[in-house]
This record gives C-alpha cells, sequence and structure tokens, in this order.
C-alpha cells in the first residue's frame, strides 16, 4: 500500500510538472530557436525559419500549456496574444493561425503540414513531430 | 436602416453556420466584423444629436487574404463606417488593398493602399475586438481622421531586425497620397469650422516612419513616429448667409457681410504638416499600460476670391502647433472581462493652453483643450462577441467639430459627460 501511494505521488508530480515543449514537422531543418525568434513568432513579428522557409504557426485554445508557452516566451496572457493576432489579421499582415482544442489535434496537424510550428505537453510529443529546443 | 438591417442578418448567418475565427476556401482566408454602438451625452452633442441619445455608431469591414507562397501574400479589406453626422454606410472605402512581399523578416514591401503608421494603435483604431475602449483617446486617436490618417495610396519598406541582446526593431516607412475623401469625416469636420465649403480636397503625397523598440526588458517596447505631409488642399464656393451664422466666433460675425463673399471661390490649403510622436507600452501580467506624446506642426493658408477678402482677413497664413498626451492601463480581471481606464489631453494650440487667446477672438476659451477622463469594461459573450460600457468625464469642447450641432455655439458647456454602449461581432 505505502509504494502504491509512493507511486500515486510520483505520477501526479510527474503530470503536475510536465513542461511545454516546441514541436515541428520533420521538413524542417532547423534543431533549435534562439528565445527572441520565438517571442517574434508568436507575436507575428518574425515569418521564418532560420533557415528561411516560412513559419506556419499551430497554437493551442486556451489551457495550461498554452498559457505557460504565451507567458514565458511571449510575456502575454491568451487575451493579449489574441488581441495582438486580432490586429494582424484585421490589417492584412498575417493569416490567423490554426488553433486546437488537443495536443493530439495539433500535432496530427503539425505533423501533416511542412514548416509547422507547434506546442504541445512534453508528455504528448510522438515520432511524428520534431522537437524544437528554445536557447 | 435597411443599410444596418442587412448587415446585421449577413453576419448573423455567417456566425451561425461557422466557426468563430475564418473561413477559409481554396487557400482564401475570410474575416469581417461588425459594430453596433450608442452614444448619450448630458450637455453638448458629440458628433451627433447625442443629447437625444444615438445609435448612429456603426462600423463594418470584410477582408480577403491569400497567402501566395512562403513571401507573397495579397489582400484587401472593405470598410464602412457612420459616426453620428459622418461617414455614411453606404459609401464602403477600401480600408487597405496591398501586395506584400517579405523577402526576409528584416525587409519586406508592400504595394497599393497600405496602413500607415499612427502610433501604437493608430492601426487598432476601427478594431474594437483589439481593446476594451470603444474609443481610443482622442488626444492621439481622431476616429473621425481616419480617412487622412490611417493609410496611404503608395507602398512601405518594413521590417524586423533583432539587435543582438538589445532585442528587436520594428521598423516601417510607408510613402504615398492619403485617400481623402470628399464626404469623409475629416472633410466634413473641417468644413463645419470654415466659412466656405470644402468640395474638392487633394494631397501630394506624405511620409510616414515609425521605429519600435522590442527592448530586452520583457513586455516593453518603445515608439517613435514622424510624419510629414506635403499640401493637403480643399477648395470650395463661399457659404450663405444662414450657413455662416452657425459658425464658431468670430466667423459668426461674417454673416452680416454675406453678401459680399456668397459663391466666391475659396480654398484651404494644409502647406506642410508635421507630426511627432513618442511612446511606450508595458505588459505585464494582466496589465498592459500605454502612454504617447504626440506634436504636430501645421502652416495654413486660406484665400477667398473676393476684392473684400484681405479687409477681412479671409486671406491667412499662419502656422498651429498643437499637441496630445495619454496614459491609459488596461487590466484582465477574468477570461471574460478587461476593464481599462486613461486620462488624455489634447490642446489645438500649444502656446495657448488655457484659451485665453481664443476668449479674446470671442470664442470660449475652454474650446481649445479636451481633458478626458474614461473608464471602460469589456465583456467577452463569446470569443467572437463582445459587449462595451464606457463612460468619458470632459473639461473643454475641442472634440465638437459637428458645429452644427452645438447651437447656439455660446450655450456648449465646458464640462460634460459621455456614455457609449457597444457590441461587437467578428469571425
Amino acid at each position: 500500500m505505502k509504494h502504491l501511494i509512493t507511486l500515486l505521488v510520483l505520477l501526479v508530480a510527474a503530470v503536475a510538472y510536465a513542461e511545454p515543449v516546441f514541436v515541428a514537422n520533420k521538413n524542417v531543418s532547423d534543431s533549435s530557436l534562439p528565445k527572441d525568434t520565438v517571442d517574434g513568432i508568436l507575436k507575428g513579428r518574425v515569418k521564418s525559419w532560420p533557415s528561411g522557409s516560412h513559419v506556419v504557426l499551430a497554437t493551442l485554445k486556451g489551457g495550461s500549456v498554452g498559457d505557460a508557452v504565451l507567458s514565458t516566451y511571449a510575456g502575454m496572457t491568451s487575451d493579449q496574444f489574441n488581441s495582438n493576432w486580432n490586429r494582424l489579421v484585421f490589417t492584412g499582415r498575417a493569416a490567423q493561425p490554426k488553433s486546437f482544442s488537443s495536443d493530439k489535434e495539433l500535432i496530427d496537424y503539425v505533423a501533416s503540414t511542412p514548416n509547422a510550428l507547434g506546442y504541445v505537453d512534453s508528455a504528448s510529443v510522438t515520432p511524428d513531430v520534431k522537437v524544437i529546443k528554445v536557447e | 436602416m435597411r443599410n444596418k438591417t442587412v448587415l446585421w442578418t449577413a453576419l448573423a448567418m455567417l456566425l451561425t453556420t461557422a466557426s468563430a475565427w475564418a473561413y477559409t476556401w481554396d487557400g482564401f482566408d475570410f474575416h469581417g466584423f461588425l459594430d453596433q454602438g450608442y452614444i448619450a451625452t448630458d450637455k453638448n452633442n458629440f458628433l451627433a444629436n447625442s443629447k437625444d441619445g444615438t445609435f448612429h455608431l456603426t462600423d463594418a469591414a470584410f477582408n480577403v487574404r491569400r497567402q501566395i507562397n512562403d513571401k507573397l501574400s495579397v489582400g484587401a479589406q472593405v470598410f464602412t463606417y457612420r459616426d453620428g453626422d459622418f461617414g455614411a454606410l453606404n459609401r464602403p472605402m477600401i480600408d487597405w488593398a496591398y501586395v506584400d512581399y517579405r523577402w526576409q523578416d528584416w525587409l519586406g514591401v508592400r504595394a497599393g493602399k497600405v496602413k500607415a503608421s499612427v502610433g501604437l494603435y493608430g492601426d487598432t483604431l476601427d478594431l474594437q475586438m483589439t481593446r476594451p475602449f470603444v474609443f481610443l483617446p482622442m488626444s492621439n486617436y481622431n476616429p473621425l481622421y481616419r480617412e487622412i490618417e490611417n493609410a496611404v495610396w503608395g507602398g512601405s519598406v518594413y521590417g524586423d531586425v533583432p539587435v543582438h541582446k538589445f532585442g528587436s526593431l520594428d521598423y516601417s516607412i510607408e510613402v504615398g497620397m492619403l485617400g481623402i475623401g470628399d464626404e469623409g469625416g475629416a472633410a466634413e469636420s473641417t468644413m463645419q469650422s470654415l466659412p466656405f465649403n470644402t468640395d474638392h480636397s487633394s494631397n501630394n503625397y506624405c511620409v510616414n516612419e515609425q521605429v519600435i523598440w522590442n527592448t530586452p526588458y520583457k513586455g516593453l517596447k518603445l515608439e517613435e513616429i514622424c510624419v510629414y505631409v506635403n499640401r493637403i488642399d480643399g477648395t470650395g464656393l463661399f457659404k450663405d448667409q444662414a450657413e455662416l451664422a452657425e459658425l464658431i466666433p468670430p466667423l459668426n460675425g461674417l454673416a452680416a457681410y454675406a453678401p459680399l463673399f456668397t459663391g466666391a471661390n475659396s480654398r484651404l490649403q494644409l502647406t506642410d504638416t508635421w507630426n511627432a510622436t513618442l511612446g511606450a507600452e508595458y505588459q505585464v501580467d494582466k496589465w498592459t499600460f500605454a502612454a504617447e506624446y504626440m506634436r504636430q506642426w501645421q502652416d495654413l493658408s486660406t484665400s477667398v476670391n473676393s476684392p473684400y477678402a484681405t479687409t477681412f482677413g479671409l486671406d491667412t497664413n499662419k502656422g498651429t502647433i498643437s499637441d496630445g498626451f495619454y496614459l491609459s492601463a488596461v487590466r484582465q480581471i477574468t477570461s471574460k472581462l478587461d476593464l481599462g481606464a486613461y486620462y488624455c489631453l489634447s490642446f489645438s494650440n500649444v502656446r495657448d493652453r488655457t484659451g485665453a487667446t481664443l476668449a479674446a477672438t470671442g470664442d470660449q476659451s475652454y474650446h481649445g483643450f479636451s481633458k478626458d477622463l474614461a473608464l471602460s469594461a469589456c465583456y467577452k459573450i463569446k470569443p467572437w462577441w463582445l459587449v462595451k460600457a464606457e463612460g468619458h468625464v470632459i473639461n473643454g469642447t475641442s472634440y465638437l467639430v459637428n458645429v452644427t450641432d452645438n447651437q447656439p455655439w455660446s450655450d456648449t458647456s465646458r464640462y460634460w459627460l459621455m456614455g457609449v454602449l457597444q457590441t461587437t461581432l467578428f469571425f
């Protein structure tokens, strides 16, 4: 019983502290992104991978992972993020990023879309996508 | 009324049949919005007969955009509005329409009708879904001047330049002609202050430049903007006696001499206009703070084709310096509710901030400035449906460009209140 409780606590802790990671389509040649570039991509200022191809951004609709990414890498709440992208869309400067309700949907999209970049819970990563380190 | 019914019906049909964010077909993305507001004021009439309350606060837009390849995109947005007595829903305009080639992140070019750099929020003047305020601080963002401030017909060069550990610089330079409409808000509001009509307006060119420094201090960005406009001309005929009597003192005194001038060809010319703005925005947690200071230098002249023009001081040539400043704060309270507040100051003549010189001409001293405290609440019923409530406590009457709605002018009140309700649907 004691071992079971210990195992349960470790499991809960693992879930609670799962970190968000960035994932990309396997056609992307870059393995990492500078933090400033991630900030720029999330805000629509940067549209290219360092290797030159066009970034296709995919986002999560709210949730703790999405909120953590926006806060950590863009210094924004999801509300501020949405306002920023509404501005870009209604001034013609960018297309609205595709937004998904679950990690699985996002991964499926990234895996099937060349040059796509998204973010999910690290526990959701599959071999269909490539993990991108943020430096 | 019929135009509004059509707009609301179309939008309701679209929103009930698809998701909130966008419509995509064959690589084309479609978006649109519809705003409907209600304004009421207690003393003076703002934009329309607002003392009786008015629903004449409607905007709508529809855009389409397509990403052609990794670097090339094309898009356009049609916009229509009615703000009180200004604008007309049956006269839509092209808000922006351009080809965009982004060669690198640090260098792109646009050609067509491109949005102009007008402060931190100028390009969102009509985008209610980007902020809790119905009206951006009018010291720096006048909704009636959208045609001459928000976009140019020409082109732009822009980009995002990383500056190593110092963050990045977003720059934009637009060159072109202003889309001055003879029946737009700017022309109409200017005409209400002049002894002659301006039926035909034109502009030589303008140059807008903006640099935003995304500092390494997270959430902080600083901006500078410089705008130069070369020649805005407005020509028309001198007004008749009844129209002259409604003008602001001392111009209303011309009514007694109307037979000398009525029908004479007249011209307003803004020879050179310079505008400079410095600003900052700071986002931290659920707060957004912003402040901007704007200063404008303008050389203008008027001329009337009459042998009595000089005698009555109608051939004029003068320079004016005006400025505007605001401080704002927005706080996200919950995922659905934002609250915002700002205090803004605007002065028509920096050399006469108290209005003493203006009062000596027969006008009210407080017509030369506005000091405006605004409080706003924005509630998201759905991610695509907002409602807003906003209140203003205003000292001064420089906002009152609708002179014909504020007769007699001597009865305008220095201190007045304004309330605004608005709802927005967008996709």
